[in-house]
Parts: C-alpha cells; sequence; structure tokens
C-alpha cells in the first residue's frame, strides 16, 4: 500500500490509485514504511451525489501487520545460520527419540529433554512471529514462550535427576 | 450478357446459408464479488448472472466480458492479452488463484461458477485488487542485472553459454500475476513484509543469472526474519501457478544459498565469446 492515502482500513481513493508509484519508496529496507500513513488525503468530491469517503463503521478493520509506526526491517546477521542449526536440530530429534527410547541411559535423556525444549522453543517463535503483529504484544508472548520453555526445561531435568528418566517415563505411558 | 449473367450468379451458389438447427441455451449460473466503494453505505455482496455456454467462448473471461457486453456493464475486472501471457486477469475462481483468460469454463452447467477477486487483497471495486504494494516488493529486489563494473550500453555483449540461460528456465516465464502470493497463507498473515512467492522467485531468477555480479548482496538482502523466512513450505504457490513454475523451489534454493552451506552460483563475466565458439554449445 502505498504510505499517503493509507485510511485505516487500507481504502484509498480512486484518485489516488491511479498514481500508484508516486509514493513508493525505492531503497530495499524502506519498502516496510511505505505501510506509514503520512497525511490521508482524499480527493476532492466531484459532486454531490456520488461521495468518496467510506465511512467509520464500514472501514475494514486491517488483519494484517499494517502498522503506523512500522521501522525498516531489522537485519539478523545470522538468520542464515539458524535456521540451520533449526533443521539440524530437528534432524537429530528423528534420531534421538527412538535412539534414547532404546537406549534409556540419563545422557541421552538430558539430550532429548534439550533438544524437545529447544525444538519447540524455536517452533514457537516462527509461529508467534507469523500470527501475532504489532509492536509490543509479540514481545510480551514471546517472552511467555520462552519463560514456559525455562520452566519446562528445568521441569525435565529435576524429572530427569529425582525421577525414572524421560526415556523410561514414556515407555511408561504405553502399559498405562 | 446471358452467359456472362450465369457465371456471374453461379459465384453465389455455394453461398446460400444452411439453416442451422435451433439449439436448447445451455444456462450456467456466475455468482460474482461485487463492491463499489464509492457507493456509500454498500458492502461486498455476490451477484449471480446466468450465461448461455451455447453462446459463449470456452474460458470464464469469455463468461465475464460477454456479461460486462449484455447484462451489467458496471462489472469491472483487468484482462488485457485474453491469453495467459500478460497476468491482467487473475482472480479467484471456484476456490482457486488462476487466470480467468485460461481457466475453461466447467460445462455442467447444473453448477455454479463462484468468482471472487484474489484473496486477502484490498480491493479497488468488484474484481480490482490493489497490487501496488506488491509491485513495489517487486521493484525492492532490483529486477534487472547489475554489474560491478560499468556497463557501456551498446559497446559490450554479455555472453551466455547454453547451460546457463537454462538455468533461467522455470523462473523468468513469470507474468506476475501474484496468484501465488495471493495464494500463500504467510503472505495473507505477513504481506507487509514477507516477500511473497512471486517476488522471490523473481530475486532467484536474479542471483542464478551468470550475467550477475550481485548475487552475495542480493541474498544478504534477506538476511532478517521475514523477507524470505515466513515461507513454510505450504505449497499453494506451485499448486496455483497458472504457467506452471514452482515458486517453492525456487524459496528453497534461496534459502539453501543462505544457510552458507551450499555454494554461491557460478558467474560466467565474460565479455566475448568463448574460444571455441560454436563448438562450445
Amino acid at each position: 500500500m502505498t504510505s499517503a492515502n493509507l485510511f485505516r482500513g487500507g481504502y484509498r481513493s480512486l484518485n489516488t490509485i491511479i498514481r500508484p508509484y508516486s509514493s513508493i519508496q525505492s531503497s530495499f529496507n524502506g519498502r516496510a514504511a511505505t505501510f506509514a500513513p503520512k497525511n490521508i488525503i482524499f480527493s476532492a468530491q466531484p459532486n454531490q451525489f456520488i461521495q468518496t469517503r467510506v465511512p467509520m463503521n464500514q472501514i475494514l478493520r486491517s488483519v494484517t501487520s499494517v502498522h503506523p509506526h512500522r521501522s525498516p526491517l531489522a537485519r539478523d546477521e545470522h538468520a542464515g545460520q539458524h535456521w540451520t542449526i533449526e533443521r539440524y536440530v530437528a534432524m537429530g530429534l528423528l534420531a534421538l527419540i527412538p535412539g534414547s527410547i532404546l537406549l534409556e541411559t540419563a545422557v541421552t535423556d538430558y539430550l532429548l529433554a534439550a533438544a524437545l525444549v529447544v525444538h519447540a522453543n524455536w517452533g514457537c517463535h516462527s509461529i508467534i512471529i507469523d500470527y501475532v503483529h504489532g509492536k509490543t504484544l509479540p514481545k510480551v508472548v514471546l517472552g511467555l514462550m520462552y519463560t514456559a520453555s525455562i520452566v519446562a526445561f528445568i521441569g525435565l531435568c529435576y524429572f530427569n535427576y529425582t525421577d525414572v528418566g524421560l526415556s523410561k517415563a514414556i515407555k511408561k505411558i504405553w502399559s498405562l | 450478357p446471358s452467359i456472362f449473367n450465369i457465371l456471374n450468379q453461379s459465384r453465389f451458389v455455394g453461398t446460400t446459408p444452411v439453416s442451422q438447427p435451433k439449439t436448447d441455451s445451455r444456462l450456467k449460473k456466475f455468482s460474482i464479488y461485487r463492491w463499489n466503494p464509492t457507493v456509500t453505505g454498500q458492502k461486498p455482496h455476490m451477484i449471480e448472472y446466468q450465461v448461455d455456454l451455447n453462446d459463449c467462448g470456452m474460458m470464464v473471461l469469455d463468461a465475464l466480458i460477454k456479461i460486462k457486453n449484455e447484462q451489467d456493464s458496471t462489472l469491472a475486472f483487468r484482462r488485457s492479452c485474453r491469453e495467459g501471457i500478460c497476468g491482467s486477469c487473475s482472480m479467484n475462481i471456484n476456490g482457486t488463484n488462476t487466470l480467468a483468460c485460461t481457466c475453461p469454463i466447467d460445462q455442467n452447467a447444473s453448477k455454479k461458477t463462484k468468482i471472487y477477486p484474489l484473496p486477502h487483497m484490498y480491493i479497488i471495486k468488484d474484481l480490482v485488487p490493489d497490487l501496488t504494494h506488491f509491485f513495489a516488493q517487486y521493484k525492492s529486489i532490483e529486477p534487472y542485472l547489475k554489474r560491478k563494473s560499468e556497463i557501456k550500453v551498446g559497446e559490450q555483449q554479455f555472453y551466455q553459454s547454453v547451460q546457463d540461460r537454462a538455468k533461467l528456465d522455470g523462473l523468468y516465464e513469470c507474468i506476475l500475476c501474484a496468484c501465488c502470493s495471493t495464494a500463500c497463507p504467510s503472505y495473507w498473515w505477513n504481506m507487509d513484509k514477507y516477500l511473497g512467492p512471486a517476488v522471490l522467485l523473481q530475486s532467484y531468477r536474479w542471483i542464478i543469472d551468470s550475467r550477475d555480479e550481485y548475487a552475495t548482496e542480493r541474498i544478504d538482502k534477506f538476511m532478517d526474519t521475514f523477507s524470505v523466512y515466513r515461507c513454510h513450505t505450504i505449497m499453494n504457490c506451485t499448486v496455483v501457478c497458472p504457467k506452471g513454475l514452482n515458486p517453492a523451489l525456487a524459496i528453497a534454493e534461496i534459502k539453501k544459498l543462505m544457510s552458507g552451506m551450499w555454494k554461491m552460483p557460478e558467474k560466467n563475466l565474460s565479455l566475448a565469446p568463448a574460444k571455441n565458439y560454436p563448438e562450445s554449445i
């Protein structure tokens, strides 16, 4: 959406749509800044019979993360490496889950606890980034999720230490 | 004169129209999304039109044009080439994003054809979506050849081998119809920051072009959480592409290059033909 004329719900008067590239920024990092609405301009009313304004109760609530104060995309230097490690952990889990159930050692129990928590954490991170939009709400939800991950890891380690161990516990489910 | 007359009139012997048998009309219902933002208080709604399939071309675009010509001239839709190469008439037909000009009408007259605009796009009117942001994203990837040394236009040729040119097959044919991007759920939820399959396909087209020197920089510009990594291989893009392209594969190749574990594509920056040309073909 071009920056000018972006009314809250994204309706743009027809007059401005005819010149679509008038307010596009050409810098790569600035592309998201096109969402920042500057002055909301309405076209001059052609006559008294046709109104080109949309009344407030008809404005579609924006469902994308069209946010008035978006900054250019934050660069993540290690995004590529992080993605790679995520896939490695997933592949590792593929071997670790049957492996630890077979071996039932303490080392594999702790490794399994760590790998599961880390895998779930990164997975939930992606989901939250996908669906929770805005400036502060994603940070809040991510904070909650990280807390849950840490608690889960501590809980699993405690279980491994004091109780039968993760792999034995999983096997016990079958004997229920 | 009489023989002249006979010869003259014999021209018309074979031109008498043969009377056609009267065929029944096969009426098909088209349920089309309509919305006119300049009419105060109007909400988007569906209007049903009936079209005689015996008097209509094969494709959905033919039906739309027929409806606009004969029944409702206020129906707004984009169209240009009518042969699937311009990408103007992309819309959602019976739940799938395609080009109306290459989408055959289901000849079963008892079924309704439902026509909607491309999903999750702001609508200018009826079936016309606002593709400004889509094209702004395309512009942002710098979809043109970039060289590090100065290009003297008209004085040099950038040679490309047949094998290198073959790498562009499946990438250059994109007509930017936006069917794939508007079919991607990640693009629906994050279209402001996620580039979408169409734009990523085109960025890959320039990354692996053997004549382009800026592959590393192009990849480097994607180093953030949104531009590429909102793709979760949902694969809707490849399913709907009306040109049969595979944007999901291109995105996977971009991810491979971004991981740093695969070699960057080889470039050939020569300005002269190969020494053993034409045997090198």
